[in-house]
Parts: C-alpha cells; structure tokens; sequence
C-alpha cells in the first residue's frame, strides 16, 4: 500500500488492527467499526495515542457519532470502485458533523475518483501498489472546475456557480491557470 | 458443438473472427475448434490478443457448417457476422459482399 | 437557448482534453479494458453488436441549427452518414472508431455540446417536454431549472457512482409530454395559491424489467429549494439503493421495498439535517442568470390568421393534412409549434440522415429561431414557427423527406435500435416497426384510427418504453427465435399507466397480423371515432381483445 496525502506520497505511521490482532500498546491505530462498539470500545481510547475506525461501504456513518470527537481518522472502504456509498459518508462526515480529522480513502481506490473524493472530504488515499503513482499528482488537474459548490472541501477544483457569483475567476485567469 | 471465437477489433470496434492468421472480418475464415482441448487453444490465444490489446471481448460461439461456410447457432451471432439487418449497406454484409 | 460562459466551455474542453488522454492510454495499453470501460462508458461510448456506439448529451432536447449542422458533419467524417435520435432526447452514432472518438469530442465541445453521462451509474441527461417555453398550456418554463439540474449533475463528487442510473424529467405544463411519473424523479411545476412556482416532486417511476409508475413525494417544493432536495434524495438513494443485484438497483425498487412514507421520511430527515442556505442562494442566483437565455426570441407582432396561410389550407389538400397533423398551439399569437416526423412509412424511427439534419438546421434558421427540439418520441421540433411560414417549411420538409403527415398515428412508432444495433438485445424492434407502418401506410385508415401508440423495445431494459403505450410490443427470445409480446392500455402521461399483458408472444412473421388484430378489434366495435383507443381499451377491458385475437384453436 502506497498512501496519498496532500498532494504527496508519504509515508503511513497508522496501523490497521484486525478483530482477531492483539492491540498494539502504542501507536496510532485503526479499528474496525464492531471493535469500536465492542466490551472494551472505552478502553481504545485509554493508551491516549490516535485512534481510527475504519467503516465498511454497508456501515452507517450514523453510528460513529458517540465517539466522533475523540477519532482522528475515519477510513471508509471501496469494496468496488463502483460502491459509491463512502461519498456520500465522507460528505456527511464533514458536512454535518465538522469532522476534522483525516478521512481515507481504503480499498478499491482509483485515481481516476481521485478529484471526486476530495471534494466530498477525502483528504488521505491509500493505493494498492503497482497502479500508475505518478498519475495522481497530475489526475486531479484535468478537470480544474466543478459547477457544485462545496463549502466544505479544500481542493484546488474551483466552483464554477461560486465564481460566476463572486466574479473570482475572470476569463483572463482562466488563461493564466492553464 | 464445433465452436470459433469472436470478439470486437479494439480500435475499429468491428466484429472479428479468430482464424489461423490472427483476426478476420470474414467469419468462414476463422477457426473451428470440435473438441475441448481445441477450444481451450483458441481461447488461450483469443486470450493472449486481448492482453496484447488488439480485441475485447473475446468468446466462443455454437455454431454449424454448411458446405463450406460457417453458421452461428444463434439469430444475434448470425446478424454478427453481417451486420444490421435493416441496413444491407453498412457492416460486414456490405463491406465483403460476395466473401460471404 | 442557453449559451456556454467561459466557465462552460472551459470545463467541457477540459472534459474532452482528458478522455483524449484516456483513449491514448488505451490504444497504448496503459490501460486495460477493464479499467477503461468505465471511462469509456462516463463519456458515452458503448461497444455495441456490430461497433461502438457514441451517444451524445442533447440537453433536455434543445438543438441549435449550428449544432445540429456539426452533428450532420460528424456523421460525415466520422461515421456512416446518419445519426439516431433517441427516446431519451439524445442523438447516437452507430459507427464510430475509438481512435476517432476525442476530435468527435473535441467537434462537440466547439458548438457547446459533450457527451458527458450519457452512460453509466450517474444522473443523466435531464428530460423535458419538447415544448417547453412555447407551449400554450404551460404553466412556467421548465428550461432554466433543466440547465440548472444539467450543471448541478455533471460530474458530481458524491453522485457519480449510484446503484444505477438515474434519470430525471421535468414538465411545465399539465399534459404531461415528457413522462414524469416513469422516471426516477419526475417534477412537475405548477402554482401554490400565493401564485409561487414549484415542483410536484415525484419519485420512483420507471420501465423496464420492472415497470412502476411514481409516487408523489412533495406536492410542493418551491424552485429555490430544488437543488438541496433533490440531493437529499440522491443521498438517501446513494446511501440505501441495492447494490447486491443490479436489476433490483434503480430508486423505484427501493420506494417499493420501503414503501413511499419511510422513503419520504428518510428523505425529509435528510433534508432537515442539512444546512442549505449558501447552497439555495447559490442557485437562485443560478437560475436567473440562466432564465436570461430562455428570454423569448424576437417574435413579431402576427394576426392570429394569416391569410396567405389560410388560403393554402383550403387549396392544398395534403398540406392542409400535415399542418392538421404536425401543428400545435404556440403561447404567441401567429406562431406555430412544428413537428418533424422521422418515421416515414418503412423507415427507421428516430434516424434522420447527415443531409436531414442540414435540411432541418436550414429551415430552423430560415423559420424558427434556428432553434430544433428533439422529442421522446423519436421526433424533431421547430418550437417557433410563423404560421405564414408553414407552407414553405412544408415544402422544404417534403423535400428533404421529412414531410410525413403522421405525428401521434399509428405509424409514429417508438423503437429502440433492438437487435440491428444493441448488443443487449433480445429480439429486433426496428423491422417490425417497419412492417407495421407499411401495413398502415394508408393515410386515410392512419386518421380513422386516430391516437394510437405502439412503442417497442428489443430487450426488457425497456428503451422503447412500450409499458406505456397504447399498444407496447416487447421483443424476447423463446426457443431460440424471436418472439413479440404485446401489451395494451399504457401511457405515459399524467394519468400514467402501465399496459397489460395480452397473452402469448408472437413470432416475427405473426406479430404485425396480431397488431392489425387488435387495430381491427377497435375500429369494429369503438363506439365511434370520438372514442380514442385508450379510451376503448378502459371501457372493455383486455379480455375483450384477448378474445378476439387468439382464436380458439
Ligand atoms: S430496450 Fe434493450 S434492445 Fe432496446 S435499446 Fe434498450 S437495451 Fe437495447
């Protein structure tokens, strides 16, 4: 696995515990959503390192809410690319709730949504490796507008409704960023 | 059931048959597998022309001789090889004439 | 009409710029088909039976004369010479090369035109009524709240990769011309009592494999709350539409499961929970720069009767038929709306060929604006004829073999390609729409029988739309030759219905008797030519038909 973030490729200090793993003492670590909701669910956050969930394409985000506050990450899970149901969670995550934490992107994650999934929220990717890397810095530069307006996304895609409106964008910008 | 393989030209998108010279327009030309192990040749070269990018969708289809021609089994794979039936100048059916 | 911004522009050349690279990395193996295909697909381009197939987005069904001339060009250069005009109000093209596809593209994005979803898991090309904004019962012009929904959808981060497809309609008018209730979501505009425009928000209508007719979710939205509700529908479906099988997928299948009130609920919950004021102000702000666009043309100031107009009614007997046929109500006086029929006796519905298309781009600049509608029905449109012009768009009509007087007879076939084009296929649709209309060419019998449908599809997918005909014919597969089954009483209007099944398929050499049986039925036993044939076929009922085209063996 490869991990995208920030328009970088860099290194990933979280580690993905599976239900049947012994829990690290240490480190930040990634739970599943029933290990959250488990007996010891309140002890996850005892060791005081971050703690992140990861939540199946099926999961309701709904059920993050007792604990959203104290995650540092929520990953949610492409089982297919075609699944699209992690957008509209990721977009729930932050339109709704603030969350402010890193949401990632896991699974079946092609570069080609790449631009799509930063702006419902994304903001970390994690790539299986072999797919074209390079790509990714570039991917997301082909189609620098969007008509949506999405006030919570902080992507370099630029809304077309917003700038009509604000006159932000002129023609000879336009120019100028290609 | 004697099969031969088809699948769409990637560039073109045409309908082709697998014949012994690579891929044909002209479904007499291509290769009838009778048995399994012949088709499992031809599906594993139809296969290969996938991977190398030159068809997609390559499949076998049932189908009988006549005389020297080849007929497919089924009405859709039948139309295939010639094209709309509503319109006898475009397709194969146009383009290769008395070939067929 | 609406014209791109530079914003417009740019985000289509954009769009176009990134399939060209796309199709490179797939000619030179970068890409596989299997990672291809869903970019191929997002951008319209199918492999078809015989080729790929290219459906280009003609949004909610308004063409400009210089579109459609570069569509006649692109049949030229790029493919066979002719286009297909879909019940979807689009325009497919049934032969182009995947090396060709970007310059297409490219020639699309030069008159403001894409093939943006016209395929694919995503919201597609909005629908309306071919009418719109000249429609002498429409009650508010759907046209600027279509752009918007165009805009809104196009390429949406969240609503890209749904269940399965969606597809929305809007109408203005309340003769429904464009089907609401059998979409996804259909909304219909009308008043409240204040006089304030909105929408009656219907969802869960649809065809194919299992057809369902809406049910009304609002009865009120104002305009402004659009965008924000119907995203708080699209979320509840992206969220809980099926995944596990994909022809239980499509949003009517989850109204069913839930029922309409939970999914309302769960929709209304959704709206509750979002905060939409930036989003609202937005679009309203939206929606008046777009109605600009849809300002009226220059109309003139036109007697009612022209009397040129009048005089070459009575002396033209055959134009006097295709005006009676082809001519609605326009909201201005002296003004036509005109039909163009692409169902000649024996064609191919809904093909129109590269010299059409210029013929028709030609008489809209002379006659209408150079604005052309395309409608569900497989049909053109000049919205905005002087009646003193009608006899000479008549002849240039005739000429161009477009003068057809059968518009809503019994010819004016619905069909979806079927088997001559559609690798989905189960039967063909096109040859039988083709027998029938020859069996009824006859003008005179046409009229007798007056209003009557016939749509047909080549597969359940349904494309045809013949659930909601008068008479729907659906092509299968049985024993391994083609088998027609027919249903009878569906329509597709405000009072949408769906047509019941009239008993055991036909075979291809049957089922244009089995038609005219039924034709025959009516004529014999209507109470009159004042009863139409829906009309009929609720009084007596299928079994009355049932009986008397399978005779007792
Ligand atoms: S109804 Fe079936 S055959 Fe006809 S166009 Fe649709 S998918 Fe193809």
């Amino acid at each position: 696995m490869s991990l995208f973030k920030h328009g970088e490729w860099t290194t990933d200090d979280w580690r993905f515990v599976a239900d049947d793993e012994p829990l690290p003492a240490v480190g930040p670590k990634i739970v599943t959503l029933a290990r959250l909701q488990g007996d010891d669910g309140e002890y996850l956050f005892h060791c005081g390192c971050p703690l992140g969930v990861r939540l199946e394409s099926g999961e309701p985000v709904e059920a993050l809410e007792p604990w959203l506050n104290r995650l540092s990450l929520v990953a949610l899970g492409f089982p297919a690319f075609v699944d699209g149901r992690a957008f509209s969670a990721a977009a729930i995550l932050r339109q709704r709730h603030g969350f402010a934490g890193e949401i990632r992107a896991v699974g079946n994650v092609l570069v080609d949504q790449h631009a799509f999934m930063l702006r419902v929220g994304f903001d970390a990717f994690e790539v299986a490796e072999g797919r074209a890397l390079e790509s990714w810095r570039t991917a997301l530069l082909d189609v620098p507008f969007a008509y949506q307006y999405d006030d919570t996304a902080s992507t370099p895609v630029q809304s077309i409704w917003q700038a009509r409106r604000s006159g932000s964008l002129q023609a000879g910008e336009l120019q100028a960023a290609e | 059931m004697p099969k031969i393989i088809t699948a769409n030209h990637l560039v073109v998108g045409d309908v082709v048959f697998l014949a012994e010279d690579g891929w044909t327009p002209v479904v007499d030309r291509a290769v009838v597998a009778d048995d399994d192990a012949a088709l499992e040749q031809l599906l594993a070269r139809a296969a290969q022309a996938e991977a190398a990018n030159i068809v997609v969708g390559p499949y076998a289809v049932d189908i009988r001789r006549e005389g020297g021609r080849i007929v497919p089994l089924h009405y859709r794979e039948a139309m295939r090889t010639r094209g709309p039936t509503v319109r006898p100048d475009l397709g194969h059916q146009a383009e290769l004439g008395s070939q067929r | 009409m609406y014209r791109y911004d530079e914003f417009d522009a740019r985000f289509v050349a954009d769009r176009a710029a990134q399939f060209r690279d796309q199709v490179r990395r797939r000619l030179d193996g970068t890409l596989s088909e299997e990672e291809f295909r869903p970019l191929r697909l997002m951008n319209g381009l199918y492999l078809q039976l015989h080729a790929y197939m290219l459906r280009i987005a003609i949004p909610y069904g308004v063409l400009g004369s210089q579109q459609l001339r570069q569509l006649a060009m692109i049949a030229d250069r790029w493919d066979r010479g002719y286009g297909h005009f879909t019940t979807r109000q689009n325009i497919q093209f049934n032969w182009p090369k995947l090396a060709d596809v970007p310059d297409i593209l490219d020639a699309l994005a030069a008159v403001e035109m894409h093939a943006i979803q016209t395929s694919g898991n995503c919201i597609r090309n909005v629908t309306t009524d071919q009418f719109a904004g000249v429609a002498a019962d429409e009650v508010e012009d759907p046209r600027p709240y279509c752009e918007l929904l165009r805009q809104w959808s196009s390429l949406h981060p969240e609503f890209s990769f749904l269940p399965r497809k969606f597809k929305i309609a809007v109408t203005g008018a309340p003769f429904d011309r464009a089907a609401v209730k059998v979409h996804d979501i259909g909304l219909r505009m009308h008043r409240n009592e204040a006089g304030e425009p909105g929408f009656e928000v219907i969802v869960g209508g649809g065809l194919g494999r299992t057809p369902m007719v809406g049910k009304t979710v609002r009865d009120f939205l104002p305009v402004a709350e659009l965008v924000p509700y119907v995203t708080a529908i699209m979320r509840v479906y992206n969220r809980f539409g099926r995944r596990d099988n994909k022809y239980k997928a499509r949003i009517k299948i989850l109204v069913h499961e839930i029922g309409v009130d939970a999914f309302s609920e769960l929709v209304e919950a959704e709206y509750r929970a979002g905060d939409h004021a930036a989003g609202i102000e937005l679009a309203v702000g939206e929606v008046e720069r777009i109605a600009a666009y849809f300002a009226p043309p220059a109309y003139e100031d036109l007697p009612e009767r022209d009397p040129g107009h009048m005089a070459r009614l009575f002396e033209n007997r055959d134009f006097a038929r295709w005006v009676r046929q082809s001519t609605a109500p326009h909201t201005v006086r002296g003004y036509s709306i005109a039909n163009i029929s692409l169902k000649p006796i024996g064609g191919i519905p809904g093909d129109a060929s590269s010299a059409q298309m210029r013929a028709v781009a030609d008489l809209a600049d002379r006659h209408s604006f150079g604005e052309i509608r395309v409608a569900h029905e497989q049909n053109l449109v000049l919205p905005n004829v002087p009646k003193r012009d009608l006899f000479a768009l008549w002849e240039g009509l005739v000429e161009a073999d477009l003068g057809t007087p059968n518009l809503g007879l019994v010819s004016d076939i619905i069909a979806c390609p079927g088997m001559d084009y559609c690798s989905l296929a189960t039967a063909r649709s096109i040859p039988v729409a083709q027998a029938i209309s020859r069996r009824f060419a006859d003008l005179a019998l046409q009229s007798d029988v007056g209003d009557l449908r016939i749509n047909i599809s080549g597969c359940i997918n349904a494309c045809g739309h013949h659930h909601v005909a008068h008479l729907g014919i659906l092509g299968l597969e049985k024993r391994g030759v083609e088998s027609y089954q027919i249903t009878l009483g569906g329509s597709g209007d405000e009072n949408a219905a769906l047509g019941q099944l009239l008993g055991p398929g036909f075979a291809a050499d049957e089922i244009v008797d089995a038609v005219e049986a039924v034709v025959r039925v009516y004529l014999a036993d209507r109470r009159g030519p004042e009863e139409r044939f829906l009309d009929f076929f609720r009084r007596v009922g299928i079994k009355h038909f049932k009986e008397a085209v399978y005779v007792p063996v």
